[in-house]
């Protein structure tokens, strides 16, 4: 991938992120399905990191491919979804550093636990572990952690909240039932549950949306991951209630240093949680940059367009919204070049429906995938100007 | 703006019996809309916001009777036989007035017939209510099509060729077949793309100045709804508890809960980071309402006298309303106003061939259009 | 980069002309699209078509009628086939085994007969209106050609287990249409208008499958008068069947016509003032049928059993009235297993009828509901 610099033609704001310091380094993922029908290319070479104690914001519509992204990382495609090529690399937190930090938060005696994860460091390459594997299952949930967009899913209905995360912390940290029994009502109490014995004592039909979203955060959380996915966690939840959630999100970042990966629709979200955002379309990353950039200094059509076609409170009522014509094609559709060009305002013919671009850096930690930018255009034409 | 009322909602009721023990006995009620007051002008967009749950979906469902009041009265002013109560209208008075009251639907999926061709979909209230048949109903369909922005010959297609948008226009077109008075929209782009959204909320304004539309328009989205509404009605368990125009009710709201949806609303800027107002605690049940203001148990500045007495809907002047003991006293905070960030066009690099000069049109229409909004 | 381009441009050419045709394709054409992808269920219904083309051929297809009995063939095995100028059968010669009372046939191939195709036997009526002789393979009298083997009268198995095709294969479809005219009317009733009418049903319902089936049926069946024509004894037979068989149908029907009766289409329908008639056969029962028509698929094999197990137990169809459970009641005698098991033959044909029903169902139901 040919990333030509655009030096300082962009008043980028400085990204706070250390680029060593990934936890998970996507490169070139392909996700694709065979069905009966066609072959759908869900991921069509993602690359991207997620930085250590960072929030990264996957923003995209439907069949963008942004569930399937976190889906590939936890090995958890639904058939007949394949991995198909490129690399997902975790990398273990380097010293005991991270682990103290999120035990003395967390709990005070995880710390044996963060010891013992200490030990296995190092970097785990995950597409070659097999779903099933023992080494996949312990970094599943003891290490990335999952929460979904509806929680009855993950949560099961027969057992109550409580016993649910005990299970999880007997599972992987400790074999005293009396301490495990203490630490999920502990880790209730972090989750904002207000009273976190009575909600232990619940079952999961018996809580409300909110407070489920928050039992599902709790079990995610047990076990002290270095990384939580979000995928969608607060689009079935009310305004009230997916501030409180976003409100959890943030302090789980700034007082335990959790780093996340948040996946979602809503442009507000990002803006209101995210430090680093990625923009999807069609199974690409059409654009990748700091939230702030993203929102002040979009480069990619796709992401202008989407920022100028959202209304937003203190816009001229009544003045129409400006519109990105036509809808996301079809799933089964592979556009030859980009993906947007269809739908692009700033189409140009021959170049945008033939040539995929290529990324390249329009700023400090700014890429776009866009032929409108130099470097971009897989052949000599880009480099020319 | 006519100022005529085209609809009269008053104490409007819908309570959904809970049934138990061996006879099925009545031993509860959902009290789902308990006790509604709305005055719906013609020619203007009254939205309806409020949380899941808050009854305002099946608000609209009652003033449509798709579901029967349990209490109250719904008076639509029609045209031609004048006020008519639609909560007791006998069938043939409702036959009557139906064609002038019509919905569009949430899910662009199940609110079409997947074994009917689009046409039959569009044609089905022009059929019921035999006001075309033959060459004359194609072309009203074909007209409704283009009319909503598709093309005519979608109408031999079935809905699963479609996208969510698309479906949802095709939901547009059969609700305004019958040249209705109003539209009760109820989260007509909750469920649709972003990008797909403006499509659809500026079609819809198009048609409403085309056609002369009044929209009851139901959503949960305050960002939309403070694009597209005239006035707002805030619900909370099945009560209406503000009513303003949208300025007022956006910039100064008088009933705290209007005040907390408003600081939740997710700002898409990142130089504007809220910390909303926390609501403590979950909304209660409307089978098992608190006493006295509903909002009490959520309310930061709660006093003694909420947890006893149940505010009235009263106005504050300007045709602003809100049912709060303290709406004269509390000084709520409004909207954060959200600053546009102005995006610059990209340039575009050299291009060769002929087509330069077409796209260099297509950009500065572009650029117009964004200075315009 | 230009092969990526390549690949990447074949399937898109493909998935517009797909899109562009998809778009016009019904539903039903979609689940018959999906039907035959299901190769198991496809198989099944092939062999099924040719099961019931045999029925309605029998008699063409029997050399011998399927009533005649024939002192000379008690108990015959199946013919033993040899090559005479043609396909022909050996000559047989029964002998009395006189320590068990057991007729022995001999086979001598030596003394072959010709089977002749398209030959004169019986006289019959095609399709019961045609008369003719024509068969589709005879031997000359007094030989006999016996496919699958003679019963203890000496009558032809094949003709035998083809003639009660007839009644088996019909009865299942006879029965389930009229069971799921009931349950559609019924179940409609109680989904679509709920409240009183639908308590009512559900109670009556309940009772009706609380009640052990094999009991009831035999019951049921044992009332009707033993002395009554076969005809008219077949059609009260499918009634009883259908009776019972339409309270687990209905509740089916039932919940899904409330599924799509919450749709919003139907709620559009009503805004615009359509009647309930209008609804439930426009939206609701045109919905609705494809999930009618896999349970009904699914519920032949059930019949077909039934009519079986009701005529092995003597309460169903009677002799000389032939059907698949007849003919097992007559192989009743653990002496066929051992000594005569090509008796045994009409039970390989209730097992293959119901395993391919059993597999069209599954394959409709699947088709139907992608995703159930």
């Amino acid at each position: 991938m040919s990333a030509v610099p655009m030096g300082d033609d962009v008043a980028g704001v400085p990204a706070a992120s250390n680029r060593t310091d990934a936890v998970v380094s996507v490169r070139d993922l392909e996700v694709q399905f065979k069905t009966p029908i066609g072959l759908v290319r869900a991921l069509n070479g993602v690359t991207f990191d997620v930085q250590r104690g960072r929030v990264l914001g996957i923003v995209g519509e439907s069949g963008c491919g942004k569930s399937v992204t976190a889906r590939a990382i936890m090995q958890i495609i639904e058939p007949p979804g394949k991995i198909h090529g490129g690399s997902i690399v975790f990398h273990r937190p380097s010293g005991q550093d991270d682990g103290e930090a999120a035990s003395q938060i967390l709990s005070e005696d995880a710390a044996d636990t963060a010891a013992a994860k200490a030990i296995r460091s190092g970097s785990v390459e995950i597409t070659t572990l097999d779903p099933r594997s023992p080494e996949m299952r312990s970094l599943r949930g003891a290490e990335i952690a999952m929460i979904f967009q509806e929680p009855m899913t993950s949560l099961n209905p027969v057992y109550t909240v409580g016993a649910q995360i005990e299970e999880a912390v007997l599972l992987h940290q400790t074999s005293d039932k009396e301490e495990a029994r203490r630490r999920a009502v502990d880790m209730l109490r972090q989750v904002g549950m207000p009273n976190p014995e009575g909600a232990a004592q619940s079952f999961p039909h018996q809580l409300s949306g909110g407070m489920r979203q928050r039992a599902m955060i709790a079990m995610a959380l047990s076990c002290a991951p270095t990384v939580l996915i979000a995928d969608e966690p607060t689009t079935a939840l009310d305004v009230t209630t997916e501030a409180q959630i976003l409100e959890l999100m943030r302090q789980l970042r700034d007082e335990i240093g959790m780093s996340i990966m948040f996946i979602t629709h809503s442009m507000g979200v990002v803006a209101q949680l995210c430090d680093e955002v990625i923009v999807m379309y069609l199974g690409r990353v059409v654009e990748r940059a700091s939230v702030d950039e993203i929102f002040y200094n979009p480069k990619h059509p796709y992401t202008r367009s989407l920022l100028r076609s959202i209304p937003r409170i203190g816009s001229e009522r009544k003045a129409p919204l400006e519109v990105i014509k036509g809808s996301v094609p079809d799933p089964y559709a592979q556009l030859p070049g980009c993906p947007f060009h269809p739908r692009c305002p700033d189409f140009i013919p021959g170049t945008c429906d033939s040539l995929v671009p290529l990324e390249t850096s329009v700023g400090a930690d700014h890429g776009v995938r866009c032929h409108l930018y130099p470097g971009s255009t897989p052949t000599t034409a880009g480099e020319e100007s | 703006m006519d100022t005529t009322p085209l609809l009269e909602v008053t104490g409007l009721k819908k309570h959904f019996p809970i049934r138990g023990g061996l006879l099925r006995r009545q031993i509860g009620a959902v009290k789902a809309v308990d006790g509604v007051d709305l005055t719906v002008a013609r020619g203007e967009t009254m939205a309806i916001v409020g949380e899941s749950g808050c009854g305002k979906s099946t608000t609209g469902r009652t003033i449509m009777r798709l579901e029967q009041p349990t209490g109250g009265e719904v008076v639509f002013h029609d045209t031609k036989l004048g006020p008519v109560h639609v909560e007791n209208a006998n069938s043939r008075t409702m036959r009557q007035i139906r064609p002038n009251m019509q919905i569009i639907f949430q899910d662009p999926f199940s609110s079409l017939d997947s074994r009917m061709t689009v046409g039959r979909v569009i044609a089905e209230p022009l059929k019921i209510n035999n006001v075309l048949s033959g060459r004359q109903l194609k072309d009203r369909v074909a007209e409704l099509l283009s009319l909503v922005g598709m093309r005519p010959e979608h109408a031999s297609r079935y809905p699963h060729a479609f996208s969510g948008g698309q479906r949802q226009r095709i939901g547009i077109a059969r609700a305004i077949a019958l040249n209705p008075d109003l539209i009760i929209c109820d989260e007509p782009v909750s469920a649709l793309d972003v990008s797909v959204q403006a499509q659809v909320l500026n079609l819809m304004e198009d048609l409403q100045r085309k056609l002369d539309l009044t929209y009851l328009f139901i959503s949960h989205d305050l960002s939309v709804v403070e694009h597209i509404a005239d006035r707002v009605a805030v619900m909370y368990v099945g009560q209406v508890v503000e009513v303003g125009t949208t300025h007022e009710l956006f910039y100064s709201p008088k009933h705290p809960y209007t005040e907390a949806l408003l600081s939740a609303v997710p700002q898409p800027d990142p130089r504007n980071r809220t910390r909303p107002t926390a609501l403590t605690g979950d909304v209660p049940s409307p089978a098992n309402p608190p006493s006295g203001c509903y909002f009490h148990t959520r309310c930061p500045y709660a006093q003694p006298i909420c947890s006893e007495e149940r505010p009235p809907l009263r106005s504050l002047g300007g045709g602003q309303q809100a049912a709060c003991h303290f709406a004269d006293e509390l000084n709520l905070a409004g909207a954060v106003v959200n600053a546009i960030p102005s995006i610059d066009e990209p340039t575009r690099p050299a291009v060769q061939n002929g087509s330069a000069a077409v796209d260099a049109a297509a950009v500065s229409t572009t650029e117009q259009h964004h200075e315009e909004s | 980069m230009a092969s990526i381009q390549e690949a990447v441009s074949g399937p898109e050419v493909q998935a517009q002309a797909v899109e562009s045709s998809v778009g016009e394709v019904s539903q039903w054409r979609l689940m018959g699209r999906r039907f035959r992808q299901s190769k198991l269920a496809v198989v099944a219904m092939i062999i099924l078509a040719l099961m019931y083309l045999g029925a309605l051929f029998a008699t063409f297809l029997s050399p011998n009628e399927y009533d005649a009995q024939d002192a000379n063939r008690k108990n015959a095995a199946p013919s033993s086939w040899t090559w005479h100028s043609g396909p022909a059968v050996c000559g047989v010669t029964q002998t009395l085994d006189t320590t068990n009372l057991a007729y022995k046939y001999k086979s001598d191939c030596k003394k072959s007969v010709t089977v002749h195709f398209f030959g004169e036997g019986f006289k019959y009526k095609l399709f019961g209106i045609i008369p003719t002789r024509r068969h589709l393979f005879t031997v000359k009298a007094p030989n006999k050609v016996l496919l699958w083997g003679a019963d203890t009268q000496g009558r032809d198995v094949f003709a035998r287990t083809m003639q009660g095709a007839r009644v088996s294969l019909t009865i299942g479809l006879l029965g389930v249409a009229i069971s799921t005219a009931l349950a559609a009317i019924i179940g409609t009733i109680s989904g679509y208008f709920r409240g009183a009418v639908d308590t009512i049903i559900q109670r009556i319902i309940e009772i009706i499958l609380s009640v052990p089936t094999l009991p009831l049926w035999a019951t049921m069946a044992a009332v009707l008068p033993r002395d009554m024509s076969v005809t008219k004894r077949y059609f009260l037979i499918t009634l009883v069947l259908s009776l019972v068989g339409w309270a687990g149908l209905a509740r089916q029907v039932r919940g899904k016509v409330m599924a799509y009766a919450q749709a919003d289409y139907v709620a559009a329908a009503k805004a615009a003032g359509s009647s309930h008639r209008r609804i439930i056969f426009t939206h609701l029962l045109p919905n609705a049928m494809s999930h009618i028509v896999a349970v009904a698929m699914l519920a032949i094999p059930a019949t077909i059993i039934a009519e079986t197990s009701l005529s092995f137990l003597g309460i169903g169809m009677l002799p000389p009235a032939v059907s698949w459970g007849v003919l097992l009641s007559d192989a009743q005698q653990i002496s066929v297993v051992l000594q005569y098991p090509w008796m045994l033959i009409p039970a390989a044909a209730v097992v293959v009828a119901v395993t391919c029903f059993q597999l069209i169902g599954d394959g409709v139901r699947d088709a139907v509901d992608p995703y159930g």
